[in-house]
């Protein structure tokens, strides 16, 4: 375990020097990434320009709603999707082989092959942002905050899981195209409240494709429209994506057939 | 070749948009389920705006051109000299003809969700009034799909000067996303603000067509627009034309 501690940080320092060695562009995809997060909030305000609610959440809850999500995309876009795709370009090439034979669980060094540093600004940015709103807001717990930073994780944790799924699947087609737009259009379903939806396509995205639990649970939990219980749903349906994606990971390891073997 | 390769990653590309779908249901679901002021938000009607998100998904497949990203590999790797520079042919229009193969494919792959879109929702989608109303939406639709060949294509011109010009393409990216009208129909937009918005390229890319096929453009108005809309056409192929003028000098000079 200290090992794998000891390797994440390793990684994570490399491409934080890597960021550092390329400072201007870095910063000028902040501002673009800020930009980016000004023109949402932006869009959010017109909205309310024109409606009251949409389906039963005030402007200033929707504000945290929709700065969350932003917050889960950036910190997935730090963390996890650059390594993500990274593999993806390895697999036609067939160059999986590198991370199949290094000493350790091969998932957990393609999970770490990349970070992307210049996400460190937007997200200091957007919890600042938050941090303002929940103060506005008023009426809020620590413990509130706390349910809501442990939902936020789970969630984190939970699509991890199901990109990484997502990902698996290039072993079968090869050639996925536009991998990152697919991310961004999954979690973009979660910028607005879940109860717009029926009762359906509700059950679809609390249970199979849990988008529920990137904004609207968290954010449920947090102005309290919902309780401890769906921290508990929230931390169940993460253990099982995170057993389902190691089953699918070594089931898709056996029908790998690289270029060189 | 283009079509060939769109079909070679159909997979992919059939994947990738029915997970547009899913975002674009979002937007959809988010104004059947909001309480409006009045029956009008924005100046729309329900119905309109669900319609305006089906016909948008429609027009993207028309309209959207990826030219940027080639132009900028092509300047890059040194490619641009042999394809283009020592050639007698006109790099604008090589690009145009080279990706019109999947501008001509990629309408297919929308056609799908976006028949899946008014089979669910047929109840609520508005048809237009005229056969005025479909032609002037086509014509429209036709400028705003070389209008935003004209913009992309700059955008990746701007690498004979910029090592990266992808950050300078995302922010105009961004311009073309939300004063284009795909985030929110322009009506939404603050009075002043709105009268800018109508002056700027992005809007005729976009909304425009769509607000010509719901009628919200008509009479002087839209011979009006239209003016402004091919102005615009003109302008930048005007600026494309001295973006690879002065480029290809400036590419030439560094000895590729």
């Amino acid at each position: 375990m200290l090992r794998y501690i000891r390797i994440f940080i390793a990684s994570w320092r490399f491409w934080l020097i890597r960021m550092l060695g390329f400072r201007a562009e870095a910063l000028l995809w902040s501002i673009n990434s800020i930009i980016w997060i000004a023109v949402m909030l932006f869009a959010v305000e017109l909205l309310f320009g024109q409606v009251n609610s949409i389906a039963g959440w005030t402007k200033n809850e929707v504000m945290i709603l929709v700065s969350t999500e932003l917050l889960f995309i950036r910190v997935m876009w730090w963390f996890v999707f650059p390594s993500l795709l990274n593999i993806t370009g390895d697999i036609p090439k067939g160059m999986v082989d590198k991370y199949l034979l290094m000493p350790g669980s091969s998932r957990f060094f393609v999970s770490i092959s990349k970070f992307e540093f210049d996400n460190y600004l937007p997200v200091f940015v957007l919890i600042f942002i938050i941090r303002q709103m929940i103060i506005k807001f008023g009426g809020v717990s620590v413990v509130s905050v706390v349910e809501y930073s442990l939902l936020i994780v789970a969630g984190l944790i939970t699509f991890y899981c199901i990109f990484f799924m997502f990902m698996t699947m290039t072993f079968w087609f090869t050639r996925v195209f536009g991998m990152e737009d697919l991310f961004d259009s999954v979690l973009s379903i979660a910028k607005y409240p879940i109860q717009i939806f029926d009762k359906g396509m509700r059950f679809v995205f609390m249970y199979i494709l849990p988008v529920a639990f990137v904004a609207t649970f968290p954010v449920s939990v947090l102005i309290g429209k919902a309780g401890f219980e769906t921290v508990i749903v929230g931390l169940i349906i993460m253990i099982i994506f995170v057993f389902l994606s190691q089953w699918f990971w070594n089931f898709a390891l056996k029908h790998y057939s690289s270029a060189s073997s | 070749m283009q079509i060939q390769l769109a079909l070679e990653y159909r997979g992919g590309v059939i994947i990738y948009r029915f997970i547009h779908l899913l975002s674009l249901m979002t937007i959809i679901a988010v104004w059947l389920a909001s309480s409006s002021i009045d029956d009008q938000i924005g100046g729309y009607t329900k119905n309109e705006l669900v319609t305006y998100y089906v016909v948008a998904l429609a027009l993207e497949g028309f309209v959207y051109w990826y030219v940027t990203d080639t132009v900028k590999e092509e300047i890059r790797s040194g490619e641009m000299s042999a394809k283009s520079i020592i050639k007698p042919i006109s790099d604008y229009w090589r690009h145009f003809f080279g990706e019109l193969g999947y501008h001509m494919i990629a309408p297919i792959f929308t056609i799908v969700p976006v028949f899946l879109l008014i089979f669910f929702l047929h109840a609520n989608i508005v048809v237009p009034f005229s056969a005025l109303a479909v032609f002037s939406t086509l014509i429209a639709s036709f400028f705003a799909a070389v209008l935003y060949f004209n913009i992309t294509y700059s955008m990746g011109l701007l690498t004979f000067w910029f090592e990266e010009s992808t950050q300078i393409a995302s922010f105009v990216w961004v311009m073309l996303f939300f004063f284009g009208g795909q985030l929110v129909p322009i009506s939404f937009f603050p009075n002043g603000m709105r009268e800018v918005i109508s002056l700027l390229p992005f809007r005729y890319t976009f909304s425009f067509p769509l607000e010509v096929y719901l009628g919200k453009v008509q009479g002087f108005d839209l011979i009006y627009q239209f003016t402004i809309q091919i102005t615009w056409v003109v302008i930048l192929w005007i600026f494309t034309k001295l973006l690879w003028s002065f480029g290809s000098k400036r590419y030439s000079s560094f000895g590729n």
